[in-house]
């Protein structure tokens, strides 16, 4: 999942040139990754992202963004505007044959209703939290060091000074209780890389 | 259809004949629809897998800068990014009236040029519905002229689909060689650090000169000319695969692992060094997705014809080192 946590607004406001390569690049995969489950064609799908991009280096001083959250559902609205436009265009002019319609038309709707407020990404967090406070403590320092603080097994061992089997029997652990705590939301276990 | 199903079918987990019949399913079923679109939703906004490595998205946001910086610098640039990635086109629109004979339209002239950055191939259309592709690391300056004269200046590599019109001469320059259009398809090759230019014709009928040289080339012959002393060959190649990267796909058909390491640098935007030169000569055929990172490239490469490789990420650039 995308994380602007590490992101200082007020500097990607200002215009600092260095924030907004961290920001780019912190999302960039992330922003591709959506554009390309619409985009079939990838030098489109890439596009899409780049003029996003673009678009808030323009806006930056404008854009309307207090947190990283905001910050991360006004990068996915603006282009889910993009890929919109894109397939609405796309598929009036080209030809394609009436199965590749249907599946743009699809799309579009899907893309037309999709809301990207806040409260999809809180959802999907709030879930995760869930399943993290009934984990033992050992297991959840192991769990939240892994998946937040993107550490190694090898770093973690050294941090917790425990073994990197230790650590690796931890991880077996949380993932497991993840999800038998995610066992309804099936895609959002997968949502937060544990499937 | 189970949930499970529709999940797999999001994810893509299954081969495109068993998808289609599915998607088609999904699509004719209101109930079905609507948890695939939410499980789709989900599903696109996880960022479940990256695409690009960290080098490759360092190379993506030099790209980003580059060209913003060249839409900064020439402020008469069209809305955003024009239609492909890496890509800069400006029109300029001039039309000046050669008031001779009253009844005919004055003679425009359009300028359009645009240009590719590392890792990308792009394409344009003329009005006549003639297609170019751009490789990566290329550039094209089109000089239209009332659809008489269509001349074009290329540094790079390009395929040109050219509708065929009597009345109009098409012409391309490169750094050495012109080479004129009788209705075609073919490819050109002209980088500044090459030592060569190579046409290679598909279909139709070029003819290739300067100053000392007048050829005309038949479909599946290729011209090879050699800058420093302007020799040149003409062979007959298999065009099976001319202009596959347009296609998102290298080819390598026969090609020495010096040249292959020329066409990935253009790529990827890498430097490739061979620790021994002879290494460079060995010859290897193969067609490799372009989606895939360099790093698998590599992998496939060295798998394939028995070499080791290593590879250093400094602060500019990625360093490959072939043993």
């Amino acid at each position: 999942m995308l994380n602007l946590q590490a992101i200082n607004i007020e500097l990607l406001k200002q215009g600092h040139e260095p924030t907004f390569e961290e920001l780019y690049k912190s999302a960039y995969n992330a922003l591709f990754f959506f554009s390309f489950q619409y985009i079939d064609e990838k030098p489109d799908a890439e596009n899409l992202v780049q003029e996003t991009f673009l678009s808030l280096w323009t806006n930056k001083e404008s854009i309307n963004c207090s947190s990283s959250n905001s910050l991360r559902a006004w990068l996915y609205s603006t282009l889910k505007n993009k890929c919109l436009n894109y397939l609405s265009k796309e598929n009036s002019k080209q030809q394609f044959n009436s199965y590749q319609k249907n599946r743009h038309q699809a799309d579009m709707l899907l893309l037309g209703q999709m809301d990207i407020s806040q409260v999809t990404f809180d959802e999907i967090e709030r879930l995760l939290q869930g399943a993290i406070s009934v984990m033992p403590e050992q297991c959840r320092r192991v769990f939240q060091m892994s998946r937040f603080d993107y550490l190694s097994n090898k770093e973690i061992a050294d941090k917790l000074n425990i073994s990197a089997k230790a650590v690796e029997a931890n991880m077996t652990r949380a993932l497991k209780l993840v999800r038998i705590h995610l066992k309804d939301y099936l895609p959002i276990a997968a949502l937060i890389g544990l499937i | 259809m189970d949930k499970t199903t529709i999940w797999q079918l999001v994810t893509n987990q299954f081969p495109t004949k068993k998808h289609h019949k599915l998607m088609k399913d999904v699509l004719q079923s209101p109930q079905l629809l609507a948890q695939y679109q939410e499980l789709k939703k989900l599903w696109s906004l996880s960022a479940a897998e990256n695409t690009l490595s960290e080098p490759e998205v360092n190379i993506k946001y030099q790209q980003f800068k580059k060209n913003y910086q060249s839409i900064n610098v020439k402020n008469n640039w069209l809305g955003s990014f024009s239609k492909y990635a890496a890509m800069v086109v400006i029109m300029l629109s001039v039309a000046y009236g050669l008031w001779v004979n009253h009844t005919e339209k004055p003679t425009s002239m359009t300028v359009t040029y645009f240009e590719s950055g590392t890792g990308s191939n792009n394409s344009i259309k003329l009005a006549d519905g003639s297609q170019i592709w751009l490789n990566s690391n290329s550039s094209i300056n089109i000089q239209e002229q009332s659809n008489k004269h269509i001349e074009i200046q290329l540094v790079g590599e390009a395929l040109f689909d050219i509708i065929h019109n009597e009345k109009r001469q098409f012409t391309v320059n490169t750094e050495d060689l012109k080479i004129r259009d009788l209705g075609t398809r073919f490819t050109v090759k002209s980088y500044p650090n090459d030592a060569q230019i190579t046409a290679t014709l598909v279909e139709g009928e070029i003819e290739v000169s300067n100053h000392k040289i007048h050829e005309t080339l038949s479909p599946g012959e290729k011209i090879t000319y050699t800058k420093t002393n302007g020799k040149y060959v003409i062979a007959a190649v298999d065009t099976t695969y001319v202009g596959s990267w347009k296609k998102d796909k290298f080819e390598f058909i026969d090609k020495t692992l010096k040249d292959i390491a020329k066409d990935l640098e253009n790529y990827y935007g890498v430097n490739i060094q061979f620790e021994n030169t002879q290494l460079g000569n060995e010859r290897f055929t193969g067609v490799i997705q372009k989606r895939t990172s360099i790093e698998k490239v590599m992998d496939i490469i060295s798998y394939s014809a028995g070499i080791q490789y290593s590879m250093k990420e400094t602060k500019n650039s990625i360093e490959i080192m072939i043993k």
